[in-house]
């Protein structure tokens, strides 16, 4: 694979997980997929995976005057989609407020670089999450009618290939 | 050297060369100024300098092929948590002499691919160090080496008792049949290098990655410095950069 | 990969558009000062910006900034305005569509990373009566350097 332009991004959401599940208490390894996954790719125009670690500070007087830190907690970065409006039987809104239980509901998200299948070079981004902030439609007159979705990630998350 | 325009910068992390990959790098680096507000200062208030931090930033195009970025830092042993040498070269390291920006940082932020609709797919590294950056000399360039070889010696003024020599070791390739490299940091009186003395050795080297010196403390009056590689194994192949410095 | 050579990029652009098109549209990666010498309709590479250095080192990433001028011409000009519709539009069952043809393979046969169009503007009207329609369509072509 080689550098590529977001035309095929693929975002799905779901409230079930078949296999071991990302976000799960303890230590896991995370397989399977979503079931019933809800594709949300066709209304988000932007919004992605990442992952973060918390430093945790470790300065002492032997460090010869430089910060001595170590990697702590881990985390999913909070993930902000940027979609389009749609409040047709089951399309975005439905599927937000109803099918996923709208805001403070608990989702798995798998989210793909490109459409095709996962891979190694198209892993998936997979992560629990709770729909932090949702606005259904926003914009200003002339505008294309926008909503945003915001998730906070919660647990164990990672890069699955097959 | 003189005013010169980004084109050509190494950018080397953990054993990835980021080079290919990266459109825009930052290098911060602070100090934390702690505050004395006492009597008989005029009405003014004293600071003084205390710990020093440093961190690495990257981001440009994703790539999901093998031995790419977005590939490398979504990986368990080599993604977020994970200990890795940074070095930036801004010329680029492929000439001895150059100059080379490093330090031990721990990946703390890592985004393998976004944007929005059309753009071309991104990624974003964040480096948080954990130990000190040095601006040193590339003492063997980012290229292969099939057998031992002695670098070039380099003219670096040796670290003074309050000072330390600083070293870093990146492989990002490896080949051949039980390879093995052994960097060996040696400094001399003379240019001749007549007879050097080891300053300090890395762990022998089987695979890709990076490795920090520990630090070796002052005084050191050599003035003349040069880094070995000694390989062995059968047809082995090292891509490998080290960089030397003194703070 | 052809590395970072302009004309082969051109070259790239204009087979692909010739190969995968099934109707006979004529490909032509150079410019030509006479629309309709090889027949229309027809699509011609034209070069604009380029970028040496999106990302670093001799292997780096540079980009392209190619544009596609696509020309139809009929008796009428209902006729050519339905031509260079069919040439500019993407997906179901059209053996016109220049845009399918690239994004069918939008690493040209491997020559590129990714070229996509993203956009086509549409010209004025052309003066004459059964004169020729145009559309432009942007293309940013990325690729990797070779050293």
């Amino acid at each position: 694979m080689a550098a590529f332009v977001n035309l095929s991004r693929r975002v799905q959401l779901g409230t079930a997980w078949a296999g071991t599940a990302p976000g799960l208490p303890g230590t896991q390894t995370i397989a399977g997929t979503l079931t019933s996954a809800q594709d949300l790719s066709t209304y988000v125009r932007s919004g992605n995976g990442g992952g973060s670690v918390n430093m945790v500070n470790g300065d002492n007087f032997g460090s010869g005057g430089f910060r001595v830190q170590y990697p702590g907690i881990r985390s999913g970065d909070t993930i902000s989609f940027d979609a389009i409006s749609d409040f047709a039987a089951s399309l975005l809104h439905p599927i937000i407020n109803t099918t996923l239980g709208g805001l403070g509901a608990l989702v798995y998200v798998d989210i793909l670089a490109t459409s095709a299948s996962r891979s190694s070079t198209n892993p998936s981004f997979v992560a629990a999450a709770y729909i932090s902030q949702y606005t259904a439609v926003m914009g200003s007159v002339g505008d294309l009618a926008a909503a945003s979705l915001t998730l906070e990630l919660t647990g164990a998350f990672t890069y699955l290939t097959a | 050297m003189a005013g010169f325009v980004l084109t050509d910068s190494t950018i080397l992390v953990g054993g990835i060369d980021l080079s290919q990959f990266t459109g825009t790098f930052d290098l911060p680096s602070s100090v934390n100024m702690v505050e004395s507000r006492v009597h008989a200062a005029g009405g003014f208030l004293r600071k003084y300098p205390g710990i020093r931090t440093y961190g690495a930033k990257f981001s440009g195009a994703a790539d999901f092929g093998a031995g790419t970025v977005s590939t490398y830092f979504t990986a368990a042993a080599t993604g977020i948590g994970a200990q890795h040498v940074v070095t930036v070269a801004p010329q680029n390291a492929s000439t001895a002499g150059n100059v080379a920006i490093s330090t031990r940082t721990i990946v703390q932020q890592f985004t393998p691919f976004d944007g929005a609709i059309g753009d071309l797919a991104g990624f974003t590294l964040n480096c948080e160090s954990d130990t000190a950056e040095v601006s040193g000399l590339v003492a063997m360039p980012n290229t292969a080496y099939t057998s031992t070889v002695n670098g070039t010696v380099l003219a670096m003024t040796g670290p003074t008792a309050a000072q330390r020599l600083y070293a870093a070791l990146h492989v990002t390739s490896v080949s051949g049949t039980t390879p093995s490299m052994t960097a060996t940091v040696q400094s001399a009186a003379l240019v001749g290098f007549g007879s050097p003395t080891t300053r300090g050795t890395f762990t022998a080297a089987t695979a890709t990655g990076s490795q920090w010196l520990t630090p070796v403390a002052g005084a050191i009056t050599d003035g003349f410095w040069r880094v070995q590689f000694t390989i062995s194994g059968t047809t082995p192949s090292f891509t490998a950069c080290a960089v030397i410095g003194v703070l | 990969m052809s590395g970072f050579t302009i004309g082969e990029i051109r070259e790239a652009v204009a087979s692909q558009i010739k190969q995968t098109v099934s109707h006979d549209i004529a490909a032509h990666p150079y410019w030509r000062r006479d629309l309709t010498a090889g027949g229309l309709p027809c699509v011609i590479v034209i070069p604009g910006t380029v970028t040496y250095f999106d990302t670093f080192g001799a292997t780096g990433l540079g980009d392209i900034n190619l544009e596609l001028l696509v020309c139809a011409a009929a008796s009428d000009d209902t006729s050519a305005q339905r031509t260079l519709d069919q040439m500019l539009s993407y997906g179901g069952s059209n053996n016109y569509s220049v845009i399918a043809a690239l994004i069918a393979d939008r690493t040209l046969g491997g020559a590129v990373s990714d070229c996509t169009p993203l956009t086509a503007t549409y010209a004025a009207p052309p003066a004459e009566p059964g004169g020729i329609w145009t559309a432009t369509v942007p293309l940013r072509i990325f690729l990797r350097k070779e050293a």
